[in-house]
């Protein structure tokens, strides 16, 4: 069989039973299984995925993710999420468009400690658009920045999706980690630019309103006390990779117990809460890892059938640049996330992806922004990003699809800049590595 | 069939299940608690290193072991809540009865991929036990202590997507 | 004609699997029309540490392997690397016959060796070293074979995958490794600045087959099979396929201008030594004493 034959019978089938609703994973541990079968000699092929899933999963390099998941939890039950938007709300003075620089700024804050943007969203959701609804924010300032400036999350670390891109593309963790800091802050000042702009120009949009007056020893003491505290907590996660005191892993667990301590000095951490944090940072590790496993049973039944060679000679003989054949997988990935989660475009594009960049020359910490950006755009793109869905459930009552959809272009014409900036200049991402490796 | 037969059926059905869903709480709890201990393992080999100069290096291959453990054992419980990520855009457009037919398949077809591959996980489990198999690591253990975790878990995945399929031609609401 | 699907340890575009291609070239030309090896490649398609089993399996047919990789299934294997002598020395032992045996009990087909007797092992550091000394509670990635000597010195040992290494070494999660001299200093740059030498073990490389394949083919094609690789191209082989690499590999070192800490005379046979010994140590425990002292006799004066 022609290896694009391959290729279309065993992604066809793939998103054939995602379609119909068969959970991701299922679907793919299908696919393998069958096509182990097929390819891979019968039933021998079926015994080695056996061997091979759980020789897949037993790689203390995804490690990380459970732990990143134990940092959101905790910091969402024990309210620590809460304080942080309490001292935002102190040190943000009178201003146009306040609560909608408040959501970009707590986005930013909440993204240091968690790894995925589900949490932000919801949190940020229904803290912060009742408020909005009542000061007569219209809609595209309200929906808008929290969707946008929720999607941080995965692009400052800890996060569990650069880490699995890690895993799956074979990069450097620590380097993928330092790499897209730059960029997610460049993302956060593009997002309150536009505020800033809209306000100024349609100063209907965000209505500005008398707030109580905070003395400045009140503004310095919740900035020390909720503020400073997640300075310590972003320390035990990116400072000990700086500092090459530990692996990503190793990082993982120490924001963990750092998160923990900290919500325990806070007095926030109960048992019942804590037991809980732990029983959904668990089933969230657990829905994600099972994903992991069987992806890369399916990456290697791809590399097996002759696929991935087949289709990486094909792209090196395309009779376009470089860059454009770049510019294209970027761009595939922003589609895909309109009609697909993180996840399984992550898993699906990335063993085909990487080992093209890294021949046409490309630096592979480079793409991996891109691509991360990219993916974070499709979250929170029409019609299905799955950020938007979170966002309808915590909207206030009345809110449409539509609504929203209105809410997140601006928003997503901001990430498309940040993926043209980076794409643009390269050293946005390899001037920051180079300073922290060597 | 007599419908006390019928009922009586059904309360056999309602115990079994029962069970398997304290099975698959007691296991989520447990992988849970895996969690913790994996991440104070790891904790405790910095730590280790940072003030008392050693290390304690076969924490990494156990905590790449907890992972292994963790995924398999959680994983029936998610898929009794529902809570696996899936792509519902077709059966949320479908009507009422296509939509009940086509979830009920869906199980039905997850049912038996697990099923064939908790019948070869468990072949290749007894293999590695028989032929002594080890990991080709620092502490080498056995291997089939590693790969028995599969079969346990495909077994009641299987379980867990055939009551899927049940209670969605019944019609009754399978997520709690 | 006979297609058997092959998968190596390594992938295919690093320098070390040259080797391996004379290999594969060697056997379609000598047996061109009977048997077809295709090369499908390297870990991206099974993980190393499970390319053993897959063979056992019958999902692949041939496995171009290390001979630690896979101590797991066949705890012997490992001995292949415990050695100073040549390919020559060995073949006349009588140790590759017995290899075969070993393989058999669990399962496997051992079809020979692709050897590589001039690859050693130094130890590579990534601070200053002036005596053996400075090994003492050092974190040392090994191969599983190396292990027992490194902790004999007092490291902390440690096995991750070879692609891992350069990370670990920059992030100081390690501070050296054990590896052969060929083939990543160029990519390493200044996080390794001292190696300690001579080399110790010898590099070999197993080719194992699946029973069921190698059962498929006449009494007499196995015949000849089994003859020409072990008696003809592994010789080939063995004085051929790496003198460019070896020389390449030096070149490398000494360009990245690493720092060599020279054992002589005594200092050096007491090291040589004690990496025989330490590992076969293990061996008796890990094979039984009868075993271990059998293979010991064949490969190590
Ligand atoms: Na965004
Ligand atoms: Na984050």
């Amino acid at each position: 069989m022609e290896w694009w034959m391959t290729l279309s019978l065993i992604l066809g089938a793939l998103m054939f039973l995602m379609i119909i609703g068969v959970p991701v994973a299922f679907s793919f541990l299908a696919v393998n299984v069958v096509g182990a079968y097929i390819f891979m000699g019968g039933i021998p092929g079926v015994r080695q995925l056996v061997v091979n899933s759980t020789g897949a999963l037993t790689s203390f390099t995804l490690v990380p993710i459970a732990m990143f998941m134990i940092m959101g939890e905790v910091m969402f039950r024990s309210g620590i999420a809460n304080d942080l938007m309490d001292t935002l709300d102190k040190w943000f003075g009178k201003l146009r468009g306040r609560l909608a620089f408040m959501a970009v700024g707590g986005g930013v804050l909440f993204s240091t400690l968690t790894g995925n943007s589900m949490g932000s969203i919801a949190l940020l959701g229904s803290s912060l658009t009742p408020e909005m609804e009542k000061r007569g924010y219209k809609k595209p300032m309200s929906l808008g920045p929290i969707i946008g400036s929720s999607g941080l999350a995965i692009m400052i670390p800890p996060s569990a999706l650069a880490v699995l891109l890690g895993v799956v593309g074979e990069l450097s963790i620590s380097r993928i980690l330092i790499a897209i800091i730059l960029p997610g802050l460049i993302m956060a000042v593009l997002y309150a630019a536009y505020i800033w702009i809209r306000c100024t120009v349609q100063p209907s949009v965000a209505p500005t309103f008398d707030i109580p007056y905070t003395p400045w020893p009140e503004k310095l003491k919740s900035g020390a006390a909720n503020i400073v505290p997640i300075g310590v907590v972003v320390f035990s996660v990116v400072g000990v990779i700086f500092l090459g005191w530990a692996t990503p892993t190793e990082a993982a667990a120490s924001g963990a117990v750092a998160t923990v301590l900290l919500a325990l000095f806070k007095r926030r951490l109960t048992v019942r809460k804590f037991g809980a944090s732990m029983f959904e940072s668990s089933n969230l590790s657990v829905m994600i890892l099972l994903i992991v496993g069987t992806a890369i049973g399916f990456s290697q039944l791809l590399a097996f059938t002759g696929v991935t060679f087949g289709l990486m000679n094909a792209v090196m003989s395309l009779d376009i640049s470089p860059r454009m054949i770049v510019l294209m997988m970027i761009l595939s990935v922003v589609l895909l996330g309109m009609f697909m989660g993180p996840l399984p475009i992550m898993l699906i594009t990335l063993p085909i992806y990487i080992p093209v960049v890294t021949q046409l020359g490309f630096d592979p910490i480079w793409f991996a922004v891109l691509f991360l950006i990219a993916i974070e755009t499709g979250a929170t793109s029409p019609p299905v990003g799955a950020a938007l869905f979170v966002m309808k459930g915590v909207a206030p009552k009345g809110t449409t699809m539509m609504d929203i959809y209105r809410a997140a272009i601006p928003f997503l014409i901001c990430d498309f800049m940040a993926l043209i900036l980076v794409f643009t200049f390269p050293q946005i991402v390899t001037w920051p590595v180079e300073m922290m490796f060597r | 069939m007599s419908s006390i037969k019928m009922s009586r059926l059904n309360d056999w059905m309602a115990a079994i299940m029962r069970g398997v869903s304290a099975v698959n709480l007691a296991l989520a709890a447990l992988a849970a608690a895996i969690l913790v201990a994996a991440t104070l393992m790891v904790f405790s080999e910095i730590i280790s290193r940072l003030l008392f100069n050693r290390s304690l290096m076969w924490t990494v291959e156990v905590s790449g072991y907890s992972l292994l453990y963790m995924t398999f054992l959680g994983a029936p419980f998610l898929l009794e809540k529902n809570r696996h990520v899936a792509i519902d855009l077709l059966a949320g457009a479908l009507p009422a009865t296509p939509q009940k037919i086509l979830t009920a398949l869906t199980n039905l077809f997850g049912a038996v991929i697990c099923l064939y591959f908790a019948w070869y996980a468990l072949q290749v489990t007894i293999d590695q036990y028989q032929h002594g198999i080890r990991v080709t690591s620092v502490l080498r253990p056995q291997r089939y202590i590693f790969t028995a975790v599969v079969p346990l878990s495909m077994l009641l995945l299987t379980i867990q997507f055939v009551a899927h399929a049940v209670h969605s031609l019944r019609g009754t609401s399978d997520a709690e | 004609q006979q297609q058997l699907r092959v998968v190596s340890f390594i992938p295919q575009a690093i320098p070390l699997a040259t080797g391996f291609q004379a290999f594969i070239d060697g056997i379609n030309d000598e047996f061109a029309g009977e048997v077809q090896l295709n090369w499908i490649g390297g870990p991206e398609v099974i993980n190393p540490f499970d390319l053993a089993d897959a063979v056992r399996n019958g999902a692949i047919d041939v496995a171009l392997i290390s001979p630690s990789y896979y101590s797991g299934t066949v705890p012997a294997s490992t001995t292949n690397n415990l050695s100073m002598k040549t390919y020559e020395e060995i073949r006349g032992t009588g140790y590759y016959e017995r290899l075969d045996e070993l393989h058999a009990d669990r399962g496997l087909k051992f079809w020979g060796e692709i050897p590589a007797s001039e690859i050693g092992f130094n130890i590579w550091l990534g601070d200053e070293i002036t005596s053996l000394d400075d090994i003492r509670g050092k974190r040392i990635r090994v191969f599983p074979t190396a292990q027992p000597f490194l902790e004999a010195m007092g490291a902390n040992t440690t096995i991750m995958p070879i692609g891992e290494i350069f990370t670990a070494m920059e992030r100081g999660v390690i501070d050296g490794f054990v590896q052969g001299n060929q083939g990543w200093a160029p990519q390493y740059g200044d996080v390794v600045s001292h190696y300690v030498s001579p080399q110790f073990y010898r590099a070999g490389f197993n080719v194992l087959v699946n029973q069921d394949a190698w059962n498929r083919m006449s009494e007499d094609l196995r015949e000849r099979l089994q003859t020409y690789l072990r008696d003809d191209l592994a010789y080939q082989l063995e004085a051929e396929s790496w003198d460019q690499y070896l020389a390449l590999g030096e070149q490398e070192i000494e360009e990245a201008g690493y720092v060599e800490l020279r054992l002589e005379g005594d200092d050096a046979e007491d090291y040589l030594n004690q990496s025989l010994e330490t590992a076969w140590d293990l061996m008796r425990e890990d094979l039984g004493e009868d075993l271990a002292n059998e293979l010991m006799d064949m490969l190590v004066d």
